[in-house]
């Protein structure tokens, strides 16, 4: 929490805060003293200050600091607050993750409710309606922010890891696991095959060689099954391919043009009526209300034209997001007409709101054009203003502060969003450099796979077949030639290990080493992957769970490399004097988004089996790390859970269960 | 009549002991030559000017699908039918597209073999007709159908078409017949000028031909020629 409080920015924007109230607070016609102007400056600006770290806080110091105001005798409509409340609402809407700060609005509006404050109902409802702004706002930016830290977030995962590696890694794992499986499923069909060929060799009776025939293309058949599920399997946990969509679908209301587009693609009707684009209407609307709201309220005589000018005002707003010049242009002429005509301008709100709005999207729009066209009608409404007779040259100051904040927000907004664009683009990049070299090295090594596995089985149960084959098709005619044949299949079988060496090259084999030795080179390979293993408290494993421990630590390892690299990963054991043992494996402390809900794997679930059938037990999951120092990536909002780790704890028995017998 | 000779090519000695075994049973086939790699296959079918090359998918060094693309590039009139072990839909996709005229298993059983190899060779029968389409149908990056006549199918009359309809869709010659009112004969001019026509080496050709152009209700057995 220390760098929140005090950083350049917020120093900045309570500085500005604490003169533009100095300012009117000095000019103000109540003329209060020099200590008085001090103090509320600093009171203003120090409510500022604290609406970063603690906007609620800042938001009651705010209610404080107003009531003072009003309590030294300045009058609600002085504009001295005005900047401070914004920044304080901003504040709230920006840096709280839940909607408790809409709170701040009547904390600071609270004061003017106190007795003797002469405040208006009208001034309430603005003030209302300015602080609400200036907290939807907040909310925009935050939601913004939040679309942006994640593209950052992915951008350095992806610089992190090492495809190649992590490609390598899940072949490794799936190749053992399919070796393992074929070796059984090729050991047993062997061994019923030679049953039934001795027998068959003594009777040479159809029925009996066509058994050996209907055991192997049993066996084939369960060997292609293993080699589609894997590839079947493993296409659903491919790596992060839909971050990037999900990045995108977060990125709405990037860029207006691709709104645009979106909408031309629709039929007119259709469009009109989609809710998400009801809100091209919403502004309109908006306005339109307010005007009904005011002239009852203010019960003032609006001229016609006066009337007509705020309906065309507010019709010109459905134009923005197609052409924001002419949104401004359309408003210039209609309060130049006003001018003109000497009628009043359409009092206060609606008309601030509505140049606000056609201000702001002329400028977030970036083109010279729509911004000339926002100069000029914010240069129309100061003179028009200024032309006024019924006083509107008082709320000159207020309006040029107003027009001016409001295109400074939308430059920076729409500055942010070409830089967006250009991180996303980035992002896109390295996502496709990096998902090609993983396909490229996942489909190399299945490929060699799959050929170990057809000749492991052609060399064993397809000879085996077709020999016996052939002795169906000669046992009428020449019995003997069949009876030869059928010893050889006997002979095949007796000798098929030969073939199968490359297949139980890739198991592993745990009488030899120790589980942990045999993680070693896992654990080589997953920090070349770019993901630190440390070894905690750690016991020999009893070797009976040797190769257990072994796959459990291994699909763990290999889950923290692709799910949340560049974090740190904590091994322990303790084994008991019993004999059993708990093995944990510890990635809470993430220190880039990890992505939710990275998915199991085929390599989890197969542990889950692989676990319950030695009669342990197996947790799995993610967890929020509530302890997590805030680093860059995490720092995104005071309140906000931190990124979540993962935790995997397996329980191995004491006493070894039989281990069940898998469909061999 | 003379006998369908036949060059057996597989890396392991067993297999192709036990296949030659089941082949010499039947009367009509002679094996001609045995090879232990996909080059050693061509230059064989090449000097005996084999009829049909059984031809292992997965041998090392010249393996089943460069010694049928080298079969095919020299023009060979030998009909190479892959063997393999699993019928992994890529495997066979890839031969079937290179010019192979059929795939089997290695565990089929012999009188099955030997169909396959008569049925092959008289190129009268798609040999496994819903497995074979099945496989191309997964496969082939289907054009989005066409309406009408595909391009590359216009310079057929439209009595072709319509043949050449019924022969992507897996049916024999006599089924063809049975289905359009020819006789068994006047089909098989028709398929053979088609084939000709198109280029095609033989009928499982034509079933990938017809799913890529984008030909309409191939399987289905609509007529996209006729008017709707």
């Amino acid at each position: 929490m220390g760098g929140l409080w005090c950083s350049r920015e917020q120093g900045l924007l309570a500085t500005a805060a604490g003169l533009w109230t100095a300012c009117f607070l000095a000019a103000a016609p109540q003329d209060p003293p020099w200590w008085t102007v001090s103090c509320l400056a600093l009171a203003w600006a120090a409510a500022t200050w604290i609406s970063r770290p603690a906007p609620l806080l800042g938001a009651a110091l705010g209610g404080a600091a107003y009531a003072a105001t009003l309590g030294a005798g300045i009058p609600t409509e002085n504009p001295a607050p005005m900047v401070a409340s914004l920044l304080i609402v901003y504040s709230n809407g920006r840096f709280l993750a839940d909607a408790s700060g809409l709170l701040a609005v009547p904390l600071l509006l609270a004061a003017t409710a106190l007795p003797g404050a002469g405040a208006s109902p009208g001034g309430a409802v603005f003030g209302a309606f300015l602080y609400i702004a200036g907290y939807v706002f907040g909310r925009l930016v935050r939601r913004r922010f939040k679309a942006s830290a994640q593209v950052v977030a992915n951008t350095a995962r992806l610089g992190v890891q090492n495809p190649v590696q992590l490609a390598r890694m899940q072949v490794d794992a799936e190749t053992s696991a399919v070796a393992e499986e074929s070796l059984a499923v090729i050991g047993s069909s062997i061994d019923a095959m030679c049953r039934a060929a001795a027998h068959a060799a003594r009777t040479l009776q159809t029925a009996d060689i066509t058994r050996i025939t209907t055991l192997g293309t049993e066996a084939v058949g369960r060997l292609k099954t293993l080699l589609v599920d894997l590839r079947a399997g493993v296409k659903a946990t491919g790596p992060q391919e839909n971050t990037l969509d999900r990045c995108l679908s977060q990125k709405r209301g990037s860029s207006q043009k691709k709104q645009q587009e979106a909408l031309q693609k629709q039929p007119r009707i259709r469009q009109l009526l989609r809710p998400r684009t009801l809100t091209w209407l919403a502004p309109s609307l908006i306005v339109g209300g307010l005007l009904a709201v005011e002239t009852i309220m203010l019960a003032q005589k609006i001229a016609a034209i006066g009337l007509v000018t705020a309906l065309v005002v507010a019709a010109a707003l459905t134009l923005r997001e197609r052409n924001a010049t002419a949104t401004c242009a359309v408003i210039a002429a209609a309060l130049a007409l006003c001018a003109f005509t000497g009628t009043a301008l359409p009092e206060g709100l609606a008309l601030g709101i509505s140049c606000v709005v056609a201000v702001w999207c002329a400028i977030a729009d970036g083109r010279i054009l729509a911004r000339i066209g926002a100069a000029f009608l914010a240069a129309v409404l100061l003179l028009a203003l200024a032309a006024e007779s019924t006083g509107g040259a008082a709320n000159l100051p207020f309006n040029l502060a107003l027009l001016g904040f409001t295109a400074f927000a939308a430059h920076a907004w729409h500055v942010h969003g070409r830089a967006e664009q250009d991180a996303l683009t980035e992002m896109g990049q390295l996502q496709l450099r990096f998902t090609s070299s993983f396909d490229a090295t996942l489909a190399a090594g299945r490929l060699e796979l799959a050929r170990s596995v057809h000749d492991a089985a052609s060399h064993a149960v397809g000879a085996m077949v077709i020999q016996s084959n052939a002795a169906l098709a000669m046992h009428e005619r020449n019995p003997e030639a069949a009876r030869a044949a059928l010893e050889l299949v006997l002979d095949i079988g007796r000798s098929a290990g030969r073939g199968l060496t490359v297949l139980k090259a890739n198991t592993v084999e745990p009488p030899k080493r120790s589980a942990l030795q045999s993680l070693q080179s896992v654990m080589d390979q997953v920090a070349a992957a770019g993901t630190t293993v440390t070894l905690g408290h750690v016991n020999p494993v009893p070797q009976r769970h040797a190769a257990v421990a072994y796959r459990i630590m291994r699909e763990a390892l290999f889950n923290a490399a692709r799910h949340a690299p560049g974090s740190p990963v904590t091994i322990s054991i303790v084994t008991s004097s019993d004999g059993s043992c708990i093995i944990t494996v510890d990635n809470s402390r993430t220190t880039t988004a990890a992505t939710p809900g990275g998915g199991t794997g085929f390599g989890l679930q197969g542990l889950h089996e692989l676990v319950s059938s030695s009669g342990g037990t197996l947790r799995s999951g993610p967890v929020h790390d509530t302890a997590a120092p805030s680093t860059a990536a995490g720092r995104t909002a005071q309140g906000e859970a931190p990124a979540s780790g993962f935790q995997l704890v397996a329980v191995l028995p004491a006493e070894p269960e039989p281990l069940q017998q898998g469909d061999a | 009549m003379t006998p369908i000779t036949v060059v057996i090519a597989d890396d392991q000695d067993l297999i192709r002991a036990g296949l030659q075994a089941i082949l010499a049973t039947a009367p009509g086939i002679e094996v001609v030559g045995v090879a232990h790699d996909g080059g050693m296959a061509a230059a064989l079918a090449k000097r005996h000017r084999a009829d049909v090359v059984l031809m292992d998918i997965q041998m090392p060094g010249v393996d089943g699908l460069e010694g049928l693309a080298r079969i095919t590039k020299e023009g060979l009139s030998s009909k190479v039918l892959m063997l393999t072990m699993f019928d992994l839909d890529e495997y066979v996709y890839a031969s079937l597209r290179a010019g192979a005229s059929g795939f089997l298993l290695k565990t089929t059983p012999p009188d099955a073999l030997i169909r396959a190899i008569l049925a092959c060779h008289s190129g009268e029968v798609l040999f496994a007709p819903s497995v074979t389409r099945r496989l191309v149908e997964s496969f082939v990056a289907r054009a989005p159908a066409v309406e009408g006549i595909p391009v590359v199918l216009r310079n057929l009359t439209p009595r072709e078409l319509d043949v050449f309809t019924a022969l992507a869709r897996g049916l024999s010659n006599s089924e063809i017949g049975a289905e359009l009112y020819l006789g068994e004969t006047t089909v098989k001019t028709h398929v053979t000028r088609i084939l000709a026509k198109l280029g095609l080496r033989d009928r499982v050709q034509a079933v990938v031909l017809a799913y890529e152009c984008g030909l309409r209700q191939v399987g289905t057995g609509g007529n996209p020629g006729a008017p709707r």
